[in-house]
């Protein structure tokens, strides 16, 4: 007899060699394990731009041209119904936009048509959030609370300038209208930071503002600091 | 320090995380709990329609229950003189809701009459709508036919059964286009919209808003150019805005209000395409008691009101079961069907409740064509299937008029294509009009159980022809056990005579299989 079709048993899988399973349940595990954003363990990525928020008179930089983005992993643990506790782990790039003036002297007095600081980082970030209002199984309005620590593996000087011909460089022994210069690893930026940060937000979005307390730059230049303080949004992914 | 522009930012960000808050230093809206009634004088011939009263003398009802009576005016002076506003008013639930703050809240709850509060909770629109508008193709006319042929459109139309006589409210988001739209014209006609009452803006205009409730209306009576889009092309309607505009949510307390009026205006079935889900609950919530649209649904059924309300569309999505009130046992909940494979469509939510009763009841096709403000399109949703049930359901009221809407319920059910069969994602199957006119029993033949040693087989007889249409070849099956509950279901698109094994091992003791097979279904104890 060919009846060898396909085996159901509590205990095996279902083997299948003639007929096409369209929709199979099993119903042993229902309700049992609930996931979302208001259980007791909760994963999400989020995104996140911002700007650079303030400036210092001996370095000042263009805030509008100034900013980061960041992308990372929140684990969040629920433990009451309106406080939660959690870690982030993720990636930033941060640049500075320098205004060219002409008493500028960080990191040199040269002046160029364009100017950036630009900064890569690994980051950690460990968040208090209070849940404001009932709600089920959304992540509803909430207010983080946080610190950060941060690595920086990439820094770079990065400037650009227009090339002006003259009569002792003539364009056909440049081969190029624009220079653009960067160096890389810079000598001058602390590889590890860390600050605070307050988030509020409504479900998949929130605002989120940055305050660095570590010194961007070494302590041995004795250069002013760069600002301290970002103001972004962040956005979630639903899942 | 900071120059003007990075204030500027700052002022921004802190505008935009005061929005997010904005709600909490604010008032809310709670509902509020009475401990007793007001006035005891209650006169229901002033007060109900007189089909309301029909309803109730014809199944035997009080004409004037506890429920019935209005709130005491004293209490409502006092959260009057509390909050400024009382925003609805439930005699049912005892309760009023009301906008306060924290403060205000305290001193609510301090007062000597309230025995509770509770915030006013929201709900989502269980449709979701795939607009393909315009004159209708050949596939979409067929369809059209389909959405109600599947139940028997024929059938009944040849019993000239339309629903005549039975008053259906419609919940939902807006009805543009009812009062213009030729798919409604023998509604407008023959003057059968009875009532219409706009929850959301306290007014009885209701033609205006989201289109969605035109569309579930067309599902239950359009008629477009000769063809049924529902079954119940006869009877009369109320309509009932209680969603807003927009954003697809809607407060419970519209809902609530609404269920009301739908009493009091002689509803016979209440059709909602509404369901409350994660905005304020968890799937354990699902249980048929806890969620306030619940007990009011309760309510309805135990005044003779058949309610029909949508499983949900989170069937493909992280909540998956089934929202409330579809999880109330005396609500019948309607799953959807996919029209072009005639089982579970994707997005409908399943079932069991969340204390494992069973859920859906009863399951329609969840693609469909409706008549949108102006034109036709192809929807999906099982607010579309739910209708399409509610249709059906009247014209099981019209041919029996003397039987109370628990009575129907189960016609229903048993009329179902799959009955007795039963899943947890879609129910007892698609209603059958056949069953009220001819015999439709499966022939046993189509189907049996062969035994070897410890081995089940389940077999289809060499001389059924399998051909490859897989609808007709769908084969289900499940494993309940010793309490009633399913642990195990299946759909089989079965190609082979020889369809299932299954080892008679000792985990299978005391638990029953179920197969169904083209009308037919066997049952083994283990």
């Amino acid at each position: 007899m060919k009846f060898s079709i396909l085996i159901i048993s509590l205990l095996i899988s279902i083997p299948l060699y003639g007929q096409k399973i369209l929709l199979d349940k099993d119903v042993t595990k229902a309700y049992q394990n609930i996931k979302g954003p208001n259980t007791k363990s909760f994963k999400q990525l989020y995104f996140g731009v911002g700007m650079v928020a303030g400036n210092t008179p001996d370095l000042q930089i263009n805030n509008i041209k100034s900013g980061y983005f960041s992308v990372g992993f929140r684990q969040k643990f629920k433990i009451l119904s309106f406080y939660s506790a959690g870690f982030e782990i993720g990636y930033s790039a941060l640049h500075f936009n320098i205004k060219q003036a002409e008493d500028k002297y960080i990191p040199n007095s040269e002046l160029h048509d364009k100017e950036k600081l630009r900064f890569h980082d690994c980051n950690l970030q460990i968040f208090n959030r209070i849940n404001i209002g009932k709600r089920g199984n959304v992540i509803g309005r909430f207010i983080d609370i946080g610190g950060y620590t941060d690595y920086f593996f990439s820094s770079s000087h990065y400037t650009k300038d227009k090339i002006e011909e003259s009569a002792s460089l003539p364009r056909q022994d440049v081969f190029a209208r624009v220079q653009v210069v960067k160096n890389s690893r810079l000598d001058y930026v602390r590889p590890f930071g860390y600050g605070v940060f307050g988030r509020a937000g409504i479900n998949w979005f929130a605002v989120k503002v940055t305050y660095r307390m570590s010194d961007l730059f070494e302590k041995k230049y004795d250069w002013s600091e760069l600002p301290r303080v970002y103001v972004g949004l962040e956005l979630t992914l639903p899942n | 320090m900071f120059s003007v522009l990075s204030k500027n930012v700052i002022v921004l960000a802190v505008s935009l995380a005061f929005q997010c808050f904005v709600p909490l230093p604010a008032q809310e809206k709670y509902w509020i709990f009475f401990c007793d009634k007001g006035d005891r004088v209650f006169d229901p011939f002033t007060y109900f329609d007189v089909k309301a009263i029909e309803r109730r003398q014809r199944l035997g009802l009080p004409l004037g229950e506890e429920t019935d009576l209005p709130l005491k005016s004293e209490y409502l002076k006092v959260l009057e003189k509390h909050t400024g506003r009382i925003y609805t008013e439930s005699r049912w639930l005892n309760a009023v809701t009301v906008k306060a703050s924290d403060q205000q809240l305290a001193i609510i709850r301090e007062l000597p009459f309230v025995i509770g509060t509770l915030p006013v909770a929201h709900a989502e629109s269980v449709s979701f709508c795939s607009y393909q508008a315009g004159e209708l193709s050949d596939d979409k006319l067929d369809l059209l036919i389909r959405q109600t042929g599947r139940m028997g459109a024929e059938i009944f139309g040849e019993h000239g059964v339309d629903g005549r006589g039975v008053r259906i409210a419609v919940f939902d988001g807006g009805f543009p286009g009812v009062d213009t739209h030729p798919c409604f014209d023998h509604l407008r006609r023959e003057g059968r919209i009875i009532k219409t009452y706009d929850f959301v803006k306290n007014r009885e205009d209701v033609y205006k808003g989201i289109n969605h409730g035109s569309m579930v209306l067309s599902c239950i009576a359009g008629i477009y150019d000769g063809t049924k889009m529902g079954l119940a092309t006869g009877s009369e309607f109320l309509l009932a805005r209680t969603e807003r505009r927009g954003e697809l949510y809607s407060e419970e307390e519209n809902w609530l209000a609404a269920v009301e009026w739908a009493d009091k205006n002689g509803a016979d079935i209440i059709n909602s395409s509404l369901g409350y889900t994660y905005h304020r609950y968890f799937p354990v919530d699902m249980d048929g008691r806890t969620s306030l649209v619940a007990r009011a649904a309760n309510i309805a059924a135990k005044k003779g009101i058949l309610v029909i309300n949508a499983m949900g569309n989170d069937g493909d999505k992280l909540w998956e079961y089934l929202g409330t009130p579809a999880d109330v046992d005396s609500v019948m909940s309607v799953a959807g069907i996919n029209p072009e494979t005639d089982y579970h469509i994707s997005f409908s939510s399943y079932g069991p409740t969340a204390d494992m009763r069973r859920k859906p009841n009863i399951a329609a096709y969840a693609e469909v064509i409706a008549a949108k403000k102006s034109k036709l399109a192809r929807v999906q949703g099982t607010s579309f299937s739910t209708p399409l049930v509610t249709g059906f359901a009247a014209c099981v009221m019209q041919m029996n008029p003397g039987l109370g809407n628990m009575e129907v319920f189960n016609l229903v059910e048993h009329s179902a294509h799959l009955f007795p069969y039963y899943d947890y994602a879609h129910g007892y199957g698609i209603p059958q009009a056949a069953y009220f006119f001819k015999d439709i029993t499966g022939d046993s033949r189509d189907l049996f159980f062969e035994f070897v040693d410890d081995t089940i087989f389940i077999v289809i007889p060499e001389e059924i022809n399998l051909n490859d249409s897989n609808s007709d070849n769908l084969l289900f099956f499940h494993l309940e056990n010793e309490k009633g509950v399913l642990e195990r279901y299946s759909v089989v698109n079965a190609y082979q005579h020889d369809v299932l094994k299954f080892l008679a091992n000792g985990i299978l003791d005391d638990k029953i299989l179920r197969v169904h097979f083209r009308g037919t279904t066997i049952i083994h104890k283990f």
